[in-house]
């Protein structure tokens, strides 16, 4: 355990002589007592300073160095550093890798070291605690950031800090901010090289909507085409899916379930994001829909709440849509909207496929500014030690006025 | 303050019963009584006999030896009188607080219902006046059969404080015989006294019990401030080395006390506040009859 203010250890322990001498040398103010024949007494000092070979109120000046002793120890604030390990490796670990893979990169930690899992979101945990799932899409932003935030707390007790990154770098999973992020790095990261089997492109099916005739994102789906159909794709755009539609998404289809709900007629303007491609228009929260369980978002609106999520079903996929679209208009109709659509249904598609090399900026370490400054965090317990301090300094007050009374 | 119960009084009545509290000096009362009259009158035991003289009474005349030697004679016999007792109560709050609590007006009230007993006892009115801050509380000198009662009631009711002035209480006490002071003489001790020698000098039995607390005649206490209970702002540090001159201080005090009441032609009687009631009173009433010591 180490102070990150040790002055504030010696001013303590001159505060604890303090009190002990006060008490030793306090003046004594001898009780008073009713004499009717006092005027016989000689006068003198009615307070006598003396020196007692044992401190008198012991138990008011164990509270006083209880006391003294607490805020001294919470100003020099403690930092607990625990047991030291010569080196800890942080594995950014890519979920759309292949399970065997992510498998294969977990067994080359050991205790001790960390991994954060990253999809569009990441997660840090030890290396035990992590079972791998396949994730569509990733993020590799959300791991550096998770990285930065906790890269002191994961460097503290430890010698050397060694980052490795598990990827295949697809194209969606690296965007501007991540040589942004990586910069605030102060390590070299260790590229953990892996084998991808890209997938072989499926073949294209047909393209089902169930909806009514007049239904807008029907409409828009005939304007897209088969062009987005991979395996096959049905739109519904009813209340429930039925059991065909979960037929054919086990076979491999696309079910887009987006239930038709109507925006309100005086809906503002709102932006619907996924995979980069923004959609601009009177769009509503469907909340009258519940939201799938255990389902990845991919569409965000513009405060970060998701609209859309995606999920397996069998070898295929289903990507739950929340929105909804106003009665009238052509907005559904407009190119960014069938772009929306098209990004939309991609969603299904797996990042791996577009896997690259890992660029150039991520490996080496960023040009230090200054020193890196190691990391020591408090403990937190001085804030704690301070409060009881002052808890007790209320407490001996309020005992002092009910012994005077 | 410490309750008396009735068993309290009742006890030292029964202690005191047959007590004679004889007047030392003869009342000068025309009220027939148990004790000797200063005055010469028809008493029924002749003493002597003299000539009339213009002014006597013509009913002291000795008819039957006026008819017998046609000389006119009175008859002249020593007569009785009461003696009618004031017992005066210093009321200050130096009698109520002290470092055994209030002893000293505990013995103050077992002393005056005692006193009052024992007067009443042999017919003599018997008053009280307390000095107390808020005013004087006085009891008419009364020979009735309840003013023991009547006492018991008001001293009990009455509680000590502050700093009275008890020597004005002295003044303008007509038809009363004998005095009794009861004090710790803290308060305004030099004028009682002066107030004490002038009704000695008009014929009044004058008689002082100056109370003392065990407590304060031998000090037990250490590194405590002494405060006075009648002046606040008087604080004396309560040291051991301290108890020597305190004795000196205090002995030398009571002593000068007792030879200026003595010089007056008072009585002086010193009373602790731990001497058994009845005791005290029995001293008290050896004194004042002159049947004892002083003091």
């Amino acid at each position: 355990m180490t102070w990150l203010a040790p002055w504030a250890l010696g001013a303590g322990a001159l505060g604890l002589l303090g009190v002990i001498a006060a008490h030793l040398l306090s003046r004594q103010r001898p009780r008073a007592i009713a004499l009717a024949t006092a005027r016989f007494l000689p006068a003198g000092m009615l307070e006598a300073t003396t020196v007692q070979r044992v401190p008198m109120d012991r138990w008011w000046m164990l509270l006083r160095l209880l006391i003294i002793a607490l805020l001294t120890l919470g100003v020099a604030q403690p930092v607990l550093t625990g047991r030291r390990v010569a080196t800890r490796t942080v594995l950014l670990l890519d979920g759309t890798l292949p399970v065997e893979e992510q498998r294969a990169a977990l067994a080359m930690l050991r205790e001790g070291d960390a991994v954060i899992t990253f999809d569009t979101n990441a997660v840090l945990g030890a290396p035990t605690s992590v079972m791998p799932v396949r994730a569509r899409r990733a993020s590799l932003s959300a791991a550096l950031a998770r990285l930065v935030r906790s890269r002191d707390s994961l460097a503290r007790g430890t010698q050397e800090l060694r980052i490795a990154v598990a990827s295949p770098f697809a194209a969606n999973s690296v965007d501007p901010a991540s040589a942004v992020l990586r910069a605030l790095v102060p390590d070299s990261i260790h590229i953990v090289p892996i084998t991808v089997a890209t997938d072989t492109a499926p073949a294209r099916g047909a393209l089902i909507v169930h909806a009514d005739g007049d239904d807008p994102v029907a409409a828009t789906a005939q304007l897209l085409g088969d062009s987005v159909a991979v395996q096959g794709m049905i739109i519904a755009r009813r209340a429930t899916l039925s059991a065909e539609d979960s037929i054919a998404a086990d076979r491999g289809a696309t079910v887009v379930w987006w239930p038709a709900q109507l925006a309100a007629r005086t809906q503002p303007l709102q932006a619907l994001t996924v995979a980069g491609t923004t959609w601009i228009a009177p769009i509503g929260r469907d909340s009258v829909t519940p939201r799938p369980v255990r389902a990845q978002p991919i569409a965000w609106w513009t405060d970060g709440a998701p609209a859309a999520w995606v999920s397996d079903i069998g070898s295929g996929c289903r990507i739950d849509v929340r929105a909804s679209l106003p009665a009238a208009g052509d907005h559904v109709l407009s190119l960014s909207a069938q772009a929306w659509v098209a990004a939309l249904v991609r969603s299904c598609e797996r990042d791996i496929a577009t896997a690259r090399p890992a660029p150039a900026w991520l490996a080496a370490a960023p040009a230090a500014d200054g020193d890196v400054v190691e990391a020591s965090v408090a403990s937190g317990i001085g804030k704690w030690l301070v409060a009881g301090a002052l808890a007790l300094a209320v407490l001996e007050l309020a005992l002092r006025r009910v012994r005077r009374a | 303050m410490a309750t008396l119960g009735q068993h309290d009084y009742g006890a030292l009545l029964d202690a005191l019963r047959g007590v004679r509290w004889m007047a030392r000096l003869r009342p000068r009362t025309t009220n027939v009584g148990a004790h000797t009259a200063k005055r010469i009158g028809p008493n029924v035991e002749v003493t002597e006999y003299r000539p009339y003289r213009q002014g006597d009474d013509p009913r002291r005349l000795d008819w039957k030896l006026l008819a017998r030697t046609d000389r006119a004679y009175v008859r002249l016999a020593p007569d009785v009188a009461t003696s009618p007792t004031l017992i005066l109560l210093d009321g200050s709050a130096s009698m109520g607080a002290g470092l055994g609590g209030d002893t000293k007006w505990r013995q103050a009230r077992m002393l005056c219902v005692g006193l009052a007993a024992v007067g009443r006892g042999a017919g003599d009115p018997v008053g009280l006046v307390i000095a107390l801050a808020s005013g004087a509380r006085r009891l008419a000198p009364r020979a009735r059969g309840d003013v023991v009662r009547e006492m018991i009631r008001v001293v009990d009711a009455v509680l000590v404080d502050g700093s009275p002035d008890v020597a004005p209480l002295l003044e303008g006490m007509r038809g009363v015989e004998r005095v009794v002071i009861i004090s710790d003489l803290l308060g305004d001790a030099d004028a009682m006294l002066v107030r004490g020698a002038s009704l000695v000098a008009r014929g009044v039995e004058v008689i002082v019990v100056q109370l003392v607390a065990r407590a304060e005649l031998s000090l037990a206490l250490e590194r405590a401030v002494a405060v006075d209970p009648e002046n606040e702002t008087l604080r004396r540090p309560l040291a051991r080395s301290a108890h020597r001159s305190y004795d000196v201080a205090f002995a030398a005090f009571r002593s000068t006390m007792r030879n200026h009441w003595l010089a007056t032609g008072a009585r002086y009687v010193e009373i602790v506040d731990d001497q058994p009631p009845a005791d005290a009173v029995r001293k008290l009433v050896r004194v004042a009859t002159g049947t004892g010591p002083v003091a």
